[in-house]
């Protein structure tokens, strides 16, 4: 099978400052993927080239063999560390917006969950609480049937409720040719759900393995070994 | 796509310009008729202070209008391109040159609308005071229409004043699209810095003016006194002997300095585009 | 989410081991029709490519079987159910009888603190 994703000696400066440093990966469809590393280590930068957000100081990046353009966005969803939903706009003109710019995009299966955690459509984000629009925006991400997800922090600062809520969501949209990034330091929170992990730290690659093979060769959790390869 | 952008971004403007527009027309109206009962001489001091009021307001108004027509056009490319809400327009299955057109096209059709009202609304105050002062305005029309007549019998042909006219809406079009692109330009360099974009793209702003000030200056300069201006300034002394001669020179006037504006749009267009394809970086 | 799982293990192979208790034990009892993976993956609240390595392995083992058209099933074949359940006693009474020994006991002891255990239940 072909790689969703494949990087190749990919390196992003911000002026002296090296974010990712020749990095190497690949990820095969079918697979929810963690991307783990401290605050700082170039997961949200690898996640934005993706995206094409940022564009590479050297290597390339492809995605399903492409360099990101159009074709690559259509088949991306993403969801960012920030709030993209405007105060102005509504759910219900929201759900307009992604029907209109992505055919993949299921506005039933949207509706269905807006429903299920009583976000009313007609409410403006604007009047919505932090968490609210979290959730909207994760719920407007996963309503579209791409190729592959990239989320970055999807639990970062949630209640409980929401985390599970947010787990439950990714395990349930599962598909065998679609594959799931999620960018995180709250390993314990997601390493169930995981199938393989890719530890980060200032910009290289530290570890890419699978969680059973983690577990059955460390004898120990992937946060307690990631703790391990972390430690200072 | 594009179309889909444009919808959208009607969508994302019309709910602040419609109504601004709507209350200019109000003001307009409300002018018109405060005029007229001043004229009656009908009511008290209070009375005549609020009408006063009113057309004061409708010349405020009117510049109100212009006003947030430009606010609107750059903080829809800031907010909606280079804000938080960047990370949702640039991951968008389109490609960068449809968003900043979708942006273009709709800031230009809000700077018509928003022009095409203060026109019809001071054509109507216009023909309210000539009224006001005993005109018969069917007269108006009638002289006018002598003027164009009179045009003709010098040789101006009808041909020539309609390409006059569409000169003029075409240099409405590109003088607009230049202004909108001065502005994206200057956004699409200031975002390039880490921190402190918005105080870059300002020091943009004045450096792009600077430098196309700067270069029209000389290329101006260097034209003067060589022979191709030479050229030109003589057949343009020939030209404004005769009547339809001004009209060509006006059609000739108009269309280069159009051509300049045209080139001057391009080079920002390319600026634009090109920070905002290879060299983006949302914070 | 209400299941917790071991950290030191991978999570394959102890859904191996809760589904051949559950079928061992007859809380899935033979002909039970399995959820789909997806909603098993959810109800556990685990990555649905680990159900499917989990349950592989007990269709391996031939615990389950598959139809293609409607789902997976627990095996109806007593003899191979009967068979996991002498396999699980047998791992649990070893587990033990190893507790046991590194606690100092002997054989005759602990055949003799089960009898009067049996004895205390009746």
């Amino acid at each position: 099978m072909s790689a969703i994703l494949e990087c190749r000696g990919l390196t992003k400066n911000f002026g002296r400052v090296c974010a990712l440093d020749a990095v190497d990966l690949s990820i095969e469809p079918g697979r929810v993927v963690g991307l783990l590393g401290p605050n700082g280590s170039g997961k949200t930068t690898l996640i934005k080239l993706a995206n094409g957000l940022l564009t590479p100081s050297a290597g390339e990046l492809l995605i399903a063999g492409e360099k990101p353009g159009p074709a690559s966005k259509a088949i991306i969803s993403y969801l960012p560390d920030r709030n993209f939903l405007p105060d102005w706009m509504s759910a219900r003109q929201m759900l307009d917006f992604f029907e209109d710019f992505y055919p993949d995009f299921r506005r039933d299966k949207a509706t269905e969950m807006l429903g299920r955690l009583g976000i009313e459509e007609t409410i403006r984000f604007g009047q919505m609480s932090k968490g609210t629009k979290e959730k909207a925006q994760l719920i407007l991400v996963m309503s579209r049937e791409a190729g592959l997800y990239l989320l970055d922090e999807p639990i970062g600062g949630v209640d409980p409720a929401t985390r599970d809520f947010i787990l439950d969501t990714i395990i349930r949209n599962y598909n065998p040719s679609a594959s799931v990034v999620i960018s995180t330091h709250l390993i314990a929170d997601v390493e169930n759900v995981l199938d393989e992990v890719i530890f980060i730290n200032s910009g290289r690659i530290v570890v890419h393995s699978s969680v059973d093979e983690i577990r059955e060769a460390q004898g120990k959790s992937v946060d307690a070994y990631f703790r391990e390869v972390f430690k200072c | 796509m594009l179309g889909q952008l444009i919808k959208h971004e009607f969508r994302a403007t019309a709910r602040r310009m419609l109504p601004a527009l709507g209350v200019l027309a109000l003001l307009g109206l409300l002018a018109n008729l405060s005029f007229r009962i001043l004229d009656s001489g009908f009511g008290g001091t209070p009375l005549r202070i609020l009408l006063v009021l009113f057309i004061i307001a409708f010349f405020i108004g009117m510049i109100v209008a212009w006003v947030m027509a430009l606010v609107m056009m750059i903080s829809r490319f800031y907010r909606n391109l280079l804000g938080d809400e960047g990370y949702l327009m640039f991951t968008l299955p389109t490609n960068t040159h449809a968003l900043i057109w979708s942006k273009l096209i709709v800031s230009t059709v809000w700077f018509i609308a928003t022009a095409l009202l203060i026109f019809l609304l001071m054509m109507l105050t216009g023909a309210n005071l000539a009224r006001m002062n005993g005109e018969d305005l069917a007269g108006i029309f009638h002289s006018m229409g002598e003027g164009l007549e009179f045009l003709r019998t010098l040789g101006v042909t009808n041909g020539s004043l309609i390409l006059l006219g569409l000169e003029f809406v075409a240099a409405v079009v590109v003088t607009s699209l230049t202004t909108c692109l001065q502005f994206y330009a200057a956004m699409g360099l200031g975002q390039m810095s880490d921190n402190h974009k918005g105080l870059w793209s300002v020091l943009a702003f004045v450096g792009l003016s600077f430098a196309f000030q700067f270069l029209g200056t000389t290329v101006f300069a260097g034209l003067t006194g060589t022979d191709t201006m030479n050229v030109v300034i003589a057949n343009l002394e020939e030209l404004m002997q005769t009547a339809p001669g001004i009209v060509r020179a006006i059609n000739a006037g108009i269309g280069s300095t159009m051509l300049l504006e045209l080139i001057h749009g391009v080079i920002l267009y390319l600026i634009t585009s090109l920070t905002l394809s290879k060299k983006l970086n949302l914070a | 989410m209400s299941q917790t799982f071991r950290s030191d293990l991978p999570i394959y192979t102890q859904l191996i081991e809760l589904w051949q208790r559950d079928i061992a034990s007859g809380t899935l009892p033979p002909g039970a029709r399995l959820p789909s993976v997806r909603d098993l993956a959810a109800e556990l609240g685990v990555n649905p490519n680990t159900v499917q390595r989990a349950l592989t392995e007990l269709e391996r083992a031939g615990l389950i079987y598959t139809q293609r058209t409607s789902g997976r099933f627990v095996t109806e074949d007593a003899a191979v159910i009967a068979r996991c359940k002498e396999a699980l006693g047998e791992g649990l009474i070893r587990d033990f009888l190893a507790a046991m020994k590194l606690l100092g006991y002997q054989k005759q002891d602990i055949l003799s603190l089960l009898r009067e255990e049996k004895e205390e239940e009746s």
